[in-house]
Formats: C-alpha cells, structure tokens, sequence
C-alpha cells in the first residue's frame, strides 16, 4: 500500500485513495463543501486545497489520488491563505440570515468560517439576491440564495435515489440549484438532501422553524418503522423529539427514508394513556397506582392460572417488543406466573406506512424486531404457542387471561374480518392486559391497560432484518405516568414474590445472551457503534449443556 | 525564410474555395488520397508530431502529441470533437476558415480520425456561427456525396461520420472539457482532469479535442512534408498561425504569418499602424485572456514561447491593439465584465470573484474607489489564480493583475478627490445587462415574510 505524508504524519492507505479520504482516515481533516464520502466527486467547492510537495499549484485533496511517498501540506500559510480565500468567495453573496436559518449551529458554512477565517467581509456592495422560501417538494423548501453550489443535492438524487430532478442552472454568480420544471423533490429520500446540504439551502418543512438546534440532545436509537432498522439520533429537548437525523452505517452517515425518519408522530399523540387503568365493577376504566394496578394484575393472572391450568392464560408479545422486553416478559408469563402459553404477533404492518419495499432501503415488513421476536421466539424449547391457535381457542372460550405487549395489536391485523374475529376473540376473554403505548382499539376491549414507553422512551435491542442487533437508548421517559415495558414486566415479577434476576436493560440483554444462541457472547459494549450480528458474538462453539428453559429458570 | 507562406489560407483568393470542385481543383483531398491509399495511421501521427504542431486554439500543445495518447486497442469508439466555438474575444481566424474553405477543415478531420482510428467526429460550432454553420453543414453533405464521408472513403476500408453540432453561446464550451460535456447534452462546464480526454472524453469514450486551424494545417503537413513545415516559424513553434489583428489599427484583419512574427510588425506592418499616428499604449497578444504587452515589449515574437517568456501568453492569436487614448482600467473593466458573465459557475473562486473584481472596477469607475480597492484586486485575483477546475479563472485574473502592475497611474484619476464620473459611460451603459445594477431575481412577495 503507498504511504504518503499528511502535516508529517505518515499515511497507509488503499492504491487510488484520494487525499481527503486518506487524510480523514487518519483523523486528519481537511475542509471541504462539494465532497461527500458517498456521492461521486465534482471538485467545485475548492476548499479542500492542498499543498503537494514538488507540485506548483495546489491540488483539489478531493480528486488527487495518492502516490506512494507523496508529501502533503493542509496546514501551511499557502493552503491557509487558500482556504481564507475560498470561504470569503463563498460567504461573499451568502445572505448571512443566520439568525432565522434551521441550519445555524450545524451549517458547514458558518463552522468552517469559523475555524478557517474569521475575518470581516470585505465586498462593499450590494449582493446578489436570488429567490428564497421555495417549495420545491412534500418536505423540502429550498433557498437559493444560501445555496453554496457543492451539487451534493443533484449527485444525491442522481446517483443514491435514481431520479435527477435537481440541477444547477445560469451561471456565473447567478447560477442557481433549482428542481426540474414540472418535477417535484418527491422522492422518499427527499430529506437526506438536507442532511448532506452542508448549509441551510435545503431545509425540511417538518423542522422548519421549530428548534435552534443547538437546544437539541441527541440520543443513538434506531428507526422503528421498518425491518431496515436504519440508525438514527433521537434529536429532542424537553421530553419532545423534534426529528430524527441519520446515524452511522458502515463509518458514514446513513441515509434516511423520509417516511421513516418522520414516522415518530406517534409519540406525541395527544391522548396516550398516562395512567394505569383498570375496570372498575361498573365497566369502567378507572386510573389505579402502579402499585395497585399491578398488584392486581398480577394476582389476577396468577389466580386464572391456578383456577383454569397453565393453558388458559396466555402471553402475547409482539414484533414491535425489544428483545429485552420479549425476554423478560417471557419469563414472567412462563416462569413467573407459571402460564403455558407464550406466542409473538408478527404481522408485517408497522404503526407508520412507509410504502411499497425498494432496492435502497425500504422494506416490506414495517416492524422493527421481528427478526428477534423470531430468534428469541425459537430459542425456546418447543418453541411458541401457535398465535392462531391462542386465537382460537379464546374465541371458544378456553384462553381465560390474556397479557398483550403490542403498541396496535388489532390496528396492525390486515384486514377488516381479521380484526372482527380478534375482537370477539378477546371480547371472549375474562382478563385482558394490554400493555401498550399509545391509545389504540384493543385498549377498549382490556380490563387493565398498562402505559409503556414508546421505543423512544425506552432502552433496549431490536433485530433488523440483516440480522444486525442494534441498541437503542431512551430520548426521554414515557409520557404521564408510563414506564418503560421492561420496568412494568419487573415490577410484576417482584410483585408476586418472585422477582426477576436482572433488573436493568442491560443486565437483561447479558442474561437473554446466556441463553438464546444468536446472541451468545454478546453484551451492549459489542453493539456500539453500528451493532453486531446475530451468531457473531460465538468465537468458540459453547455445547449446551443444561437446556435454555433451565438457564431462564435459574439465570446466572 | 519564405516571405508569407500561406498554409490554411492557401489559395483564398479562390472565389469557389468554399465548394467541393474548388478546393478539389486548387489540389484538396489530395493528401487525404495519399494517406489513404498508402499511409499507415502511426505514419501520420509521426508526421504530424515531427511537424510539431502546435494547437491554435490557445494552449499549443503539440497536435500529434495528443494523438499518440489515445489508448490503442480498445473496443469502445474513440471521437474527435472540432472546437468550432472560437469565442476568445479579438479572435477570428476560425470563423474565417470555415468560410472561406470549410473543405480544407474536412480534410484535415478525415485525416487526423484516420490516423488515430476514429469512426465518428463532431464540429462544435459557436452557436452565434450561423452562417458558418450552414457553410460547414453544405461542406460535410458534399463530402458525403463524393465519398469523401461516410462508408469507406475514396474506396478504402476507412469510413468516417461527421456530425455538425451547434453550440449554445457560452464561451466556456471552447474549453475542451467543457466542450465535451456540451455535446453530452449537459451544462456546459469543465470537467475534472484527469481523466483527460484523450482517455475519456466525449460520452465516456477516448477523444481528440483539435481546433479548427490546427487541423486546416493537416493536409499541407501530408502534401508537403514535416520537414517543409519546420521551414517556417520560430524555434519550436513551427508553421504559420493566423493572427486577428483588431483595435486601434489602421488595416484590421485575420493574418496568416510565420509563428514568431514580432509584435511590433504584426502592429505596424500587418496593422498598418495606428489611426492617427498616435502612440500606442498596450497590446493584447493572444486574445482577452493574455495580459497585455507595454510599447517597450512589442518586439517580441509572437509565438507560444516567446510570449509565455513575455509574461503573456500566445492563446489564440488575437492582437488586439490599444492607443494612447485608452484608459487601461475602463478596458481591463470590459475584460473582466466579459469574464464575469461567463464563468460557468462551477466553482467557487471564479463564479464569486470574477463578479467581485467586476463590482470593485466599477466602484472604482463611479470615483468610490479607495487605494485598498487595489490591493482587494490583487487578493481576488490571487485567490482565483491556480484554483479552479479550468482556467478561466486565471484568464480572467491575468488582465487585472497586469494592469494594476503596469498601468498604475491610469487609477489615479478615479481615486482622486474631485473625480465626477462621466455620464453615460461605458460601464453606466453595460450595467443595464449585468453587474452592480444587473437584473437580480426579486423575491416574490409571498417570500418574503420568510426566510
């Protein structure tokens, strides 16, 4: 591999690296507008200039390819004085409306100004003023004027989404990003344009105008509105989430489907339960404490388990649990509460429709753990109950008590007769827990309703559909009075004496991968940054030598 | 060495050059007869590299060169693009040619796709050549008729399209790269290099960019030999060029004349002097883009060499002549206007400073310029020298700098206290369709209560 030095630091990289990649590769960074590590190079900005020993102009760092012993400077007075020159260009016709623009605080323009300049303008005339606020899409309003013409936008289009409707056009200091006449930003992968704009020319109309974003926490989570499971931040403030940018995926950004990264209305629907509810003995739903509720609760489901056998209580997790929560919930309906019957309800609707699967990211399964309900699912022995069979059996009145972990257990069945016969079903059922974040049609038909955290309020592991365990973290804590599941599933087990051996997330996901094989060797530390595969934790082949119903029975 | 050798206007005087029985009677498609019938392709390319033919559309790179770096061998089609775009202010010399004898053009072409194995070559022609245009079009058609085009020319197994293509108007499409992506059917901008197009050029395929001159030398290059060529000239710049002489001259006109012809004679003798008697103040030797050449220079030759060593550079052959009379910074405001409207706008340097430098020159004309406006020049200048894709960005920072070096005392006027500033001028005028006051995109006023 050629070695060459950047700023004297000797650099190892691929034959036909370029420089800038080089560079960044070793934690060199070079300043730059036009490049994008994912988009085809266009070389415009000029701000990457650097100095190559034994080359009389400086060269682009973005399109030079490395040679082996090839001496580059990014840090002389010759590259400094560049790199001032470019950004007073730049900033030149920019309209400095800072103070009103969504990008202040993460705008490439204003940061590297920043670092790089920081001297005062010096053009004493008027600017060039071009059109500003324009709608050129569902979620995109575009201002040319702030527009610094790096065409990340049109490459993006071009080359990542398949449909070029952005270009460049007039020239000189004119010249202008414009969509095509007659066309729209419509595309499902709009909004990545305004991630990778790296000034506030591109902005989203959902986040427009809401947050100074240096007001915002970020919080690594995954998207949960399909089986891609791409990474996402969680950016909110004051227990609101505000958008949802890209993560890393392999070492850059991620790109987003617009469906998918705006898909978190849900959290902040307005009538969420807040409390525990339970049926009072004239039918109604009443708020309890946790304590009482789940006291209740739980001797409830206990007494059904000893009035009826272990075959007339069910537990229902779902496609939507994390794998902690599956887990845990598991062990409380089988072992805690002595129940026979324990299924997942896996059907491929989501709570957000992100529409038809493409080839770039979006899937057909709109759930974001079906892979590890599955694989924790068959790792027990005899795996789960049939969900058809729990189905009909509570229709002919076998199944006495029912406990659903499903944010939308009859929203997400497929079709209207579907959901008539899961109705009568539970309709059919004596006690009826639904333990759900939001207010959805199934609450009520339950005599206890438990309020759990939406995936953002709570901490945990989803599979996609790779097979990648990715770990998400709590932007905030469940709205009202609502806990997180996995806290609602300890609290029960402690309330019937017998608690669980793990209490935190963690420790949860350290005792799921004691047992369940895929997830052998594996502990929250082996996740970050981009998650871990299933299997990919076994360095040696453990025999198994006490059953898995064993280990859940007695933890270690 | 012979007085006035002509070669790409060899028999001119011909009032029927320009068809197809003319030039064949005057002795065309003589040495495309010779090379198809015996000559192998590398034979050519060695004729024309020993010939050293330099190109003339502005850089003079040696022709035969850019052949020879053509891969060999590959299976996809190789292109030859005409640059016909001659839009280098003071330059004329192409438009001449295709008049005149667009066949001498077509030979040349033919020959050089011969020689590097092309199947397939576009005229790019300036999109304000409607006349040419025409002309070539007439040209190409009667080629194709007489087996001069088309399927296995003169009977050989060697077959050749031509493919008029018209430019839009933008000088930055004479920029080969640039050129390239036009005829793609983009935007006219520059692209990277490399890859340069010798390797991948016109729609992804290796390609010979040549302007209309240098090719128009081919055929006499075949008749006569390299050895007669190298006759002419000066050291290393064999051959003759056209020189467009323009500006303050008593005989303007397109020249053909040995390279290295002094400056001086190309004012005084080709030029017939200056109107007047009066002296003269600068020169532009080699079209808008080359800094200007002081009365103590104009005896240098000009060729690519000598003026390079001059602080200028040949370009593309246009001598434009300014007297006494001229204030060097209306004129270099022009330039720069010029090269403000048309930086293609790809990259930063040129698309914000060639406007910048326009804004600064006017401020300077309206007698608001300060003595710092001139140090805020040079920095724009040199932030654009050396920084951009092409070098449109160099070409239009050159002018400036000379003139704020050589013709310092012309500022003096605009920066003194009592300046009035004359009404209409020149620039007054010019901003009716660009620059300080040029027409800008109002926000409507549904966009303005936001941002």
């Amino acid at each position: 591999m050629p070695k060459i030095t950047i700023d004297g630091q000797e650099v190892e990289a691929e034959a036909g690296t370029t420089v800038i990649r080089a560079a960044r590769d070793a934690g060199i960074h070079i300043p730059h507008y036009c490049w994008h590590p994912r988009l085809s190079v266009a070389g415009n900005c000029r701000m990457c200039l650097v100095e190559v020993e034994g080359v009389p102009k400086l060269l682009t760092s973005c399109t030079t390819e490395i040679r082996d012993g090839m001496v580059v400077n990014t840090k002389n007075d010759t590259v400094k004085q560049a790199q001032r020159g470019v950004l007073e260009f730049l900033l030149l016709n920019h309209p400095l409306d800072c103070p009103i623009c969504d990008k202040a605080g993460e705008c490439k323009l204003q940061d590297q100004y920043f670092k790089y300049s920081a001297e005062d303008s010096r053009l004493e005339t008027r600017k060039v003023h071009k059109p500003k606020n324009l709608d050129i899409g569902k979620h995109i309003v575009l201002d040319q004027e702030r527009c610094v013409l790096c065409t990340r936008c049109v490459r993006f289009m071009d080359e990542v989404a398949h449909e070029p409707v952005l270009g460049i056009i007039e020239r000189g200091d004119t010249s202008k990003l414009t969509v095509f006449p007659e066309k729209g930003l419509n595309n499902r992968y709009s909004l990545n344009t305004t991630d990778i704009c790296p000034v506030g020319a591109l902005t989203s109309k959902e986040f427009r105008f809401k947050k100074r974003v240096w007001f915002l926490n970020h919080e690594q989570s995954v998207c949960p509105n399909c089986s891609t499971g791409c990474p996402v931040i969680l950016d909110h403030e004051d227990r609101k989430l505000y958008r949802m940018m890209p993560g890393q995926k392999d070492g850059e950004q991620a790109w987003l489907c617009d469906p998918g990264r705006l898909g978190f209305g849900f959290v902040h629907e307005n009538d969420r339960p807040r409390a525990p509810l339970m049926r009072n003995s004239d039918g109604k739903l009443e708020p309890r404490t946790w304590e009482a509720a789940i006291k209740d609760v739980t001797r409830q489901m206990s007494d059904f388990v000893s009035k009826f056998g272990k075959n007339a209580v069910a537990g229902i997790y779902s496609n939507w649990s994390s794998n902690e929560e599956i887990f845990a919930f598991t062990h409380l309906i089988t072992q805690t509460l002595g129940a026979n019957l324990i299924t997942s309800h896996n059907p491929r609707i989501g709570l957000v429709n992100s529409g038809p699967a493409d080839e770039l990211q979006i899937k057909e399964d709109k759930c974001p753990n079906s892979r590890g309900a599955d694989v924790i699912g068959k790792s027990r022995p005899g795996g789960l109950s049939d969900f058809h069979q729990i189905i009909q059996d509570a229709h002919a009145g076998k199944i006495k008590a029912m406990w659903i972990l499903d944010p939308d257990f009859m929203g997400r069945i497929p079709d209207k007769s579907g959901q008539k016969r899961i109705r009568e079903a539970l309709k059919k059922v004596k006690f009826l827990v639904i333990q759900a974040p939001l207010e959805r049609e199934a609450n009520s038909l339950a005599n206890a309703i438990l309020p759990c955290g939406t995936w953002a309020e709570s901490e945990g592991t989803f599979v996609n559909e790779e097979g990648r365990i990715q770990y998400f973290k709590a932007a905030f804590p469940p709205v009202g009075q609502g806990k997180p599941s996995l806290e609602i599933i300890r609290l029960a087990a402690t309330a019937t004496g017998k608690p669980l051996p793990y209490a935190t997330p963690y420790d949860t996901f350290r005792t799921l991968a004691g047992v369940v094989p895929e997830f052998k060797g594996l502990d929250y530390s082996d996740l970050m940054p981009e998650g871990a595969l299933l299997g990919s934790g076994q360095t040696v082949a453990v025999p198994v030598t006490e059953s898995a119903e064993d280990a859940v029975a007695s933890p270690a | 060495m012979a007085e006035n050798v002509r070669i790409v206007t060899e028999h001119f005087e011909h009032e029927d050059l320009h068809m197809l029985e003319g030039y064949r009677r005057l002795g065309g498609y003589e040495a495309l007869k010779k090379v198809l019938s015996n000559w192998e392709p590398e034979a050519v390319i060695e004729e024309v590299k020993k010939a050293n033919l330099r190109g003339r559309g502005g850089a003079g790179f040696s022709a035969g060169l850019k052949w020879s770096f053509v891969p060999k061998g590959l299976a996809k089609p190789k292109y030859l693009c005409v640059n016909a775009d001659e839009g280098e202010p003071g330059t004329f010399k192409d438009k001449l040619l295709m008049e005149r004898c667009p066949h001498r053009l077509m030979e040349g072409i033919v020959i050089a796709s011969y020689a590097v194995g092309i199947k397939h070559a576009y005229i790019y022609i300036r999109g304000e050549f409607v006349t040419q245009a025409i002309t070539v079009q007439k040209a190409v058609d009667e080629a194709y008729a007489n087996n001069l085009l088309g399927e296995n020319i003169l009977g050989s197994k060697f077959s050749l399209e031509v493919t008029v293509h018209r430019g839009a108007g933008a000088y930055i499409c004479g920029e080969e790269t640039g050129l390239i992506s036009s005829l793609e059917g983009c935007k006219g901008q520059p692209k990277l290099k490399p890859p340069f197009p010798a390797v991948e050029g016109a729609f992804g395929c290796p390609t010979v960019v040549n302007n209309v001159e240098t090719l128009c030398f081919v055929p006499w290059i075949i008749n006569r030999g390299a050895d007669e060529f190298l006759k002419y000239g000066s050291e290393k710049n064999p051959g003759t060029r056209m020189f467009c002489i323009s500006g303050h001259v008593n005989t303007p006109g397109v020249f053909e004349l040995p390279m290295g012809t002094p400056v001086r004679e190309l004012i005084y003798t080709y030029g017939g002097g200056i109107p007047g008697d009066k002296k003269l103040k600068a020169v532009i030797p080699g079209g808008a883009s080359a800094p200007w050449l002081t009365p103590d220079q104009i005896d240098v030759g000009a060729d690519f060499d000598q003026l390079r060593a001059a602080g200028s550079m040949g370009g593309s052959g246009g001598i434009i002549v300014m007297d006494e009379t001229v204030c060097a910074v209306k004129a270099v405001t022009r330039i720069t206007k010029f090269f403000a409207h048309e930086s293609c706008g790809q990259c930063t340097p040129c698309r914000e400073g060639t406007d910048w430098a326009y804004k600064i020159f006017y401020r300077i004309l309206q007698g608001k310029g300060t003595e710092y406006d001139l140090k805020l020049l040079e920095n724009v200048c040199n932030g654009m020298v050396g920084k951009t894709i092409c070098v449109l960005a160099d070409a239009a920072a050159g002018p400036i700098l000379c003139v704020i070096k050589k013709f310092r005392s012309d500022f003096d006027r605009y920066l003194s206290a009592g300046f009035e500033p004359e009404k209409p001028s020149l620039v007054d005028l010019a901003q009716l369709s660009h620059g300080e006051g040029r027409q800008v995109t109002e926000p409507e006023p549904s966009h303005q209560q936001n941002a």
